[in-house]
C-alpha cells in the first residue's frame, strides 16, 4: 500500500459533509450531480447541495437535453431548503418549464431566486403563482423576462430584502406599484429599464430602502423629454444608505439631484454607465441652489466608474468634493479608451480640486493614490472620538468653544464635547460675556450625554443666573457628573450662592454631584437620583435634618459620601444612615469647643472606608459594620465602640482620641491590622499606644502624627518605667513590625522613651523614619537628639535609621 | 521561567520580536494571538515600523516596573517614570505624536494612550488662541477669511 495515496483519501474523507456541500455549492449543477458517480458517498450528497446553479452556458448539453436535466434534477433534489437557485439560460426556454422550475422552487422553500434569460429572441412569462406562493424569498433578481399580472391576488414577499428588475417587461403601469408594495421589508432595489420599455414611469415608495439603483438601457429622451420620473415627487428615503445611479442617460444629472435631495442619510453614492454610451446630447450642469443635506451630513464614499473628463462630469466632481463634509473615499476610475497623456491631465484635474473633507482621499484606477499634501502629519488622521477626547482634557467651555473657527470640520465639533467646566476666573471674563457663553455654549450643546459639567463660579450674583443654566442643562442634556463649586474667598464678603430646589428634582441621570460653598434652597417634594453614586457637600447650607433625611432617601444607590459641615452648620448631630454606603468621609472642623452638642451618628452596614474627623463631636456607631478595611477617626469626645466585629477587618487606623480606655471593648484584636497610626497629641497617648499596640498582633508599620496643635496647658505624657519590662513587650514589635515613622519629633523625655523603646525590640525593623519637628528646637539641639537617635540601640541588624 | 517571545509585524513588513509580557500591555494583542494560533508573527496594518518601534520603547519601560513592584510601589520609581514619559513625549515630533495616538488607541494601551492625549492637550490646546492651535495642531484653514470673520461674528458670544 501507498501511504501517500492513502493519505490523499483519507484527508477528502475526513471532510465532514457540510463542508463537501458548501464545496459543491460553488458549482454548476451539470457538474454537481456528476459527482455522484465518485463513490458510495457521494451517490446521494448531491441532493442536498443547498444552492443550485442552471447555467445554459456552462456545459454541453443540447436545449432538449439541458431542460430534461433541469427538470429532473429538481425533481430529484432532497433539500429542505433550498438557499439559492439561480437560472442563467439561453436558446429558447419555454415559459411552461420555467412555470414547473418555479414551482420546484416554491416547494423547496428557496431564499434567493435569480433567473436570467440571455438571449431574447422570445419573452419569457414568468408564472402567476410566484407573487404569492415564495414567501421565504430575500433575494429576487430578474432579467429580460415578462411579468404577468394577477389581479386577482395582491404580490406578497414578505421577506424580499432585495430585488432587482432589469429590462423586464411590464404587464401594465401600475404592477410596479403594486409589486413593490407588495414587499414591505424591502431594502436594495435595482431598476433597470430597457428598451422599449411599457412603464415609462416607475414609482419607488419604499421608504426605508437601504440601497437604490436606478438606469435606463435606452435613450429615451428624445421621445419623452421628461419621460424618466423614477418616483413621486415629496418621497424621502430615510434609510437610503447606498445609491448607484446610470450616467448613460442624458437626464441622469437632474435625477441625480433629486435622489440626493430625498435622500437625507445616504453614505455613498455611484455613478456608472451600465451601457455603451450612444451619441447624445449632454446634459448640462446647474449649480444646484442648495447642497442636498446627505453631502453635507452623511456622504462618506462617492465611485465613478468610467469618468469621461467631460465638463458636467467635472463639475459634478467639483460639486461633490467642495461640499461633502463627511467624504472619506472617492474612487475614480476611468475608461480604457482614454490614452495616458489624457488620464494624466483628468488626474492633476481632479486632484486640485478644493476639498471641504480634510479626511477625504481621491484614489485613480485603483492605482495612483493622491491625498491632500502633508496630511498625515495633522492631526486630521485622527477620528472625531480622539478629538474630542483630547479636548475633554482641557475642557474650559472657553477654550474648545473658539475651536469652531479652526476649520470646517472643527465647526460642529465643540458641540459634541463631553466634559465641560464653566470657570469665571478663567482668562478673567466679565461676568455679562460668562453669562452669555455659558447660556449659549449649553444651548446649542448637541451631545445626548454630558458626562462632566463643571461650574466653578467666584464673581457670580443671585440665583437667576444659575437657575437659568442648571435648567438648560437638565432639559436637553443627560448629565452624569455635575459639580458646583462657589469660591468664596475671591469674592469677598458677598451673599452667598442660591442653588435653586430644581437641581434636585431634574438630574435624574447623575451619578456624581458635588457641591461647595453653596446654599441650598429648600426642596419641598421628595428628592430623586436613583443613580447617584457619589454625593459631596462642602461647606452647603440646606434646610437642616429633614432636608438630609430627604436627601439620603433619595439616593438609593449612594456608595461614598463626603460631608464637610462649616461652622455654624444647623444640623448639630448629623445622621447618616445609607445602608448602600461604601466610602464614608465626616469633617467638622470647630473653633470653639461645644460640650457635647455635636456628633455624627453613623449607620451603615456595607461601609469599607470611614474617615471622620470632629474636633468637637462624638460619633456613634450604630450597625456593625464587618467590611471595613480603613478608617481614620479623629474625635473628641469618644463614645465606646459598641459593634465589635468590625475592628477585626480593619488593615488601616488611624486614631487621635483623647482616651485611652474604653477606646474599643477590651478583649477585641485587630487580627487583620497592618497599618496603625497614632496621633501624639493628645495626654494619654502613649497609654493608649501601649494598648492598642498589644491588640495588634500583625502590625507591620506604626507611625507617630500629629493632625493637630497641642493643647500646650494639658500635662505631657509621663513613660512608664514598667513597658520596659520584657514582658510587657507586644507581639507585633517582635515578630512583624516592619517600618517606623515618626512625623513630629520634638526630642522631649517620653518621646526618647518610645523611640528607644521600639528600636530596642522591633526585631524585624528595616526602616524608621524621623521627621524632627522644625519650630521646637534650635539647631544645635537638633544635633543632640540626631546624635541620641543614632547612639541608641537597635535589636534588627536591617533597620536603616533616616532623619531630617 | 521561560519567557516566550512575540512577534509583531508593521504595516511595512517592519519585524520586532519583543517578550510577552511587553507586547501584552496592548489589550489588542491577546485577541490577535488567539484569532491568529497558528501563525507566529502577528500582523499590525495599521502601524508603521517606527511608530511601532517607539510604542515598544513604551512598553518595554513600563514593563519592569509594572512587575518590579508587587503593590506598594515605591514613589521614586514613579517619580522616575512620569520623567521618562515626559521625555519621551518632548522628543517626538508632531506627526509621530498623532500617529502614536492612533496606534495606542488601536493596540488599545490605556496608559500610552492617555499619556499621549494628555500631552497634545497639554501642549496643543491648553490656554492658545485659534491662531496658535491652528498652528500647532497643523490645521489647515478652509474658511475664507469672510466665512471666518461670519462664525465669529455670529457666534460673538464664543470670542470676547
Amino acid at each position: 500500500m501507498q501511504p501517500k495515496k492513502t493519505k490523499t483519501m483519507d484527508r477528502r474523507s475526513q471532510l465532514p459533509d457540510e463542508l463537501l456541500l458548501t464545496i459543491l455549492s460553488f458549482l454548476p449543477m451539470t457538474d454537481v450531480v456528476g459527482t455522484r458517480v465518485l463513490s458510495q458517498r457521494w451517490k446521494f450528497l448531491w441532493e442536498m447541495v443547498p444552492r443550485l446553479s442552471y447555467d445554459y452556458y456552462k456545459q454541453n448539453l443540447s436545449h432538449e437535453e439541458f431542460l430534461r436535466f433541469v427538470d429532473r434534477s429538481l425533481f430529484l433534489h432532497d433539500a429542505p431548503v433550498i438557499e439559492a437557485l439561480h437560472f442563467k439560460l439561453g436558446g429558447v426556454p419555454d415559459s411552461k418549464d420555467i412555470r414547473v422550475w418555479i414551482r420546484a422552487a416554491e416547494e423547496l422553500a428557496v431564499r434567493e431566486l435569480i433567473i436570467k434569460i440571455v438571449t431574447c429572441r422570445r419573452r419569457v412569462e414568468l408564472p402567476r403563482s410566484l407573487y404569492r406562493s415564495c414567501r421565504m424569498l430575500v433575494t429576487l433578481k430578474l432579467s429580460n423576462v415578462v411579468l404577468v399580472d394577477d389581479v386577482a391576488s395582491p404580490v406578497s414577499f414578505p421577506s424580499l430584502k432585495k430585488l432587482s428588475l432589469k429590462s423586464i417587461k411590464y404587464p401594465n403601469d401600475v404592477f410596479v406599484d403594486k409589486l413593490l408594495s407588495g414587499c414591505p421589508v424591502l431594502q436594495d432595489l435595482v431598476v433597470e429599464k430597457c428598451p422599449g420599455d411599457n412603464v415609462p414611469i416607475l414609482s419607488v415608495r419604499i421608504l426605508h430602502l437601504k440601497s437604490l439603483a436606478l438606469s435606463t438601457s435606452e435613450d429615451r429622451a428624445k421621445a419623452k423629454p421628461h419621460g424618466f420620473e423614477a418616483y413621486p415627487v415629496g418621497s424621502v428615503f430615510h434609510r437610503l444608505v447606498h445609491l448607484k445611479i446610470c450616467t448613460c442617460q442624458s437626464e441622469w444629472l437632474n435625477l441625480r439631484m433629486r435622489v440626493l435631495s430625498d435622500s437625507p442619510n445616504l453614505r455613498s453614492l455611484k455613478l456608472e454607465p451600465c451601457h455603451r454610451m450612444v451619441n447624445q446630447q449632454r446634459p448640462c450642469w446647474s449649480e444646484p441652489s442648495s447642497v442636498p443635506e446627505c453631502v453635507l451630513s452623511s456622504l462618506k464614499t462617492f465611485e465613478w466608474v468610467l469618468y469621461e473628463g467631460r465638463e458636467e462630469e467635472k463639475e459634478v466632481v467639483a460639486f461633490i468634493l467642495r461640499s461633502a463634509s463627511c467624504l472619506e473615499n472617492v474612487t475614480v476610475t476611468f475608461s480604457s479608451d482614454h490614452r495616458r497623456s489624457e488620464k494624466f491631465k483628468m488626474i492633476k484635474e481632479l486632484s486640485f480640486l478644493p476639498r471641504r473633507s480634510p479626511t477625504c482621499r481621491i484614489t485613480f484606477d485603483g492605482s495612483y493614490s493622491f491625498s491632500s499634501e502633508g496630511e498625515k502629519k495633522t492631526c486630521s488622521i485622527l477620528p472625531d472620538e480622539l478629538l474630542l477626547k483630547i479636548l475633554s482634557l482641557r475642557p474650559n467651555a472657553k477654550d474648545f468653544v473658539a475651536t469652531m473657527v479652526l476649520s470646517k470640520r472643527w465647526k460642529f465639533l465643540w458641540m459634541f464635547m463631553p466634559r465641560l467646566v464653566y470657570d469665571d476666573s478663567y482668562q478673567n471674563l466679565e461676568h455679562g460675556r460668562f453669562s452669555l457663553l455659558v447660556d449659549r455654549s449649553l444651548s446649542l450643546h448637541k451631545g445626548p450625554v454630558i458626562e462632566y459639567l463643571h461650574f466653578k463660579l467666584g464673581k457670580i450674583y443671585g440665583t437667576g443666573d444659575i437657575e437659568a443654566w442648571i435648567i438648560r442643562a437638565a432639559e436637553k442634556h443627560c448629565v452624569h457628573e455635575l459639580i458646583i463649586e462657589i469660591d468664596n474667598k475671591s469674592s469677598g464678603n458677598k451673599a452667598p450662592v442660591t442653588l435653586p430646589g430644581s437641581l434636585f428634582t431634574c438630574f435624574r441621570t447623575l451619578t456624581t454631584l458635588k457641591l461647595a460653598n453653596a446654599v441650598l434652597m429648600d426642596v419641598n417634594s421628595p428628592i430623586s437620583f436613583p443613580s447617584l453614586k457619589k454625593l459631596s457637600l462642602k461647606c452647603v447650607k440646606h434646610g437642616g435634618e429633614a432636608f438630609v433625611k430627604n436627601l439620603f432617601s433619595g439616593c438609593p444607590v449612594l456608595e461614598d459620601l463626603f460631608m464637610e459641615q462649616c461652622e455654624d452648620d444647623s444640623v448639630t448631630i448629623l445622621s447618616v444612615r445609607v445602608p448602600s454606603l461604601k466610602r464614608l468621609v465626616l469633617y467638622r472642623i470647630e473653633t470653639i469647643f461645644k460640650i457635647k452638642s455635636q456628633g455624627f451618628v453613623i449607620d451603615a452596614p456595607s461601609l469599607e472606608f470611614l474617615d471622620i474627623f470632629h474636633t468637637s463631636g462624638y460619633c456613634v456607631i450604630e450597625s456593625s459594620m464587618t467590611q471595613v478595611v480603613e478608617a481614620n477617626i479623629v474625635i473628641n469626645i469618644w463614645q465606646p465602640w459598641k459593634k465589635l466585629s468590625s475592628i477585626t477587618s480593619f488593615k488601616r487606623f488611624y486614631l487621635c482620641v483623647p482616651f485611652s480606655k474604653d477606646v474599643y471593648p477590651t478583649g477585641s484584636v485587630f487580627c487583620s491590622l497592618l497599618r496603625l497610626t497614632l496621633c501624639s497629641c493628645e495626654t494619654q497617648w502613649l497609654n493608649l499606644l501601649m494598648g492598642v499596640l498589644k491588640d495588634c498582633p500583625k502590625l507591620r508599620a506604626l507611625k507617630f502624627n500629629q493632625c493637630h496643635s497641642l493643647r500646650t496647658s494639658d500635662p505631657r505624657p509621663i513613660w512608664n518605667p514598667l513597658w520596659n519590662e520584657k514582658s510587657s513587650v507586644p507581639e507585633c514589635l517582635l515578630s512583624s513590625l516592619e517600618t517606623f515613622e515618626w512625623v513630629c519629633y520634638e526630642g522631649t523625655e517620653e518621646e526618647k522613651e518610645a523611640v528607644a523603646f521600639i528600636i530596642r525590640n522591633a526585631k524585624c525593623l528595616k526602616k524608621a523614619t524621623i521627621k524632627i519637628s522644625s519650630k521646637a528646637t534650635e539647631s544645635d539641639k537638633k544635633l543632640e537628639v540626631i546624635k541620641e537617635l543614632f547612639s541608641s540601640t537597635r535589636v534588627s541588624p536591617a533597620c536603616q535609621l533616616a532623619l531630617s | 521561567m521561560s519567557k516566550k517571545n512575540i512577534v509583531l509585524k508593521s504595516s511595512n513588513g517592519i519585524i520586532f520580536e519583543v517578550e510577552e509580557a511587553v507586547a501584552l500591555q496592548s489589550e489588542t494583542i491577546p485577541y490577535m494571538i488567539e484569532d491568529d494560533c497558528a501563525n507566529d508573527t502577528i500582523p499590525l496594518a495599521n502601524v508603521t515600523g517606527d511608530i511601532l518601534a517607539l510604542v515598544i520603547e513604551y512598553c518595554k519601560k513600563h514593563v519592569v516596573v509594572a512587575d518590579g513592584d508587587g503593590g506598594g510601589s515605591s514613589s521614586s520609581s514613579q517619580e522616575d517614570l512620569k520623567n521618562w514619559d515626559a521625555q519621551f513625549m518632548n522628543d517626538l515630533d508632531q506627526s509621530k505624536i498623532f500617529n502614536l495616538l492612533l496606534a495606542a488607541d488601536f493596540l488599545n494601551i490605556k496608559t500610552l494612550f492617555d499619556l499621549t492625549c494628555q500631552f497634545v492637550a497639554d501642549t496643543m490646546i491648553k490656554g492658545k488662541s485659534v491662531e496658535e492651535v491652528r498652528r500647532t495642531l497643523n490645521i489647515e484653514k478652509d474658511y475664507t477669511s469672510e466665512e471666518e470673520a461670519k462664525a465669529r461674528q455670529e457666534n460673538e458670544w464664543a470670542f470676547k
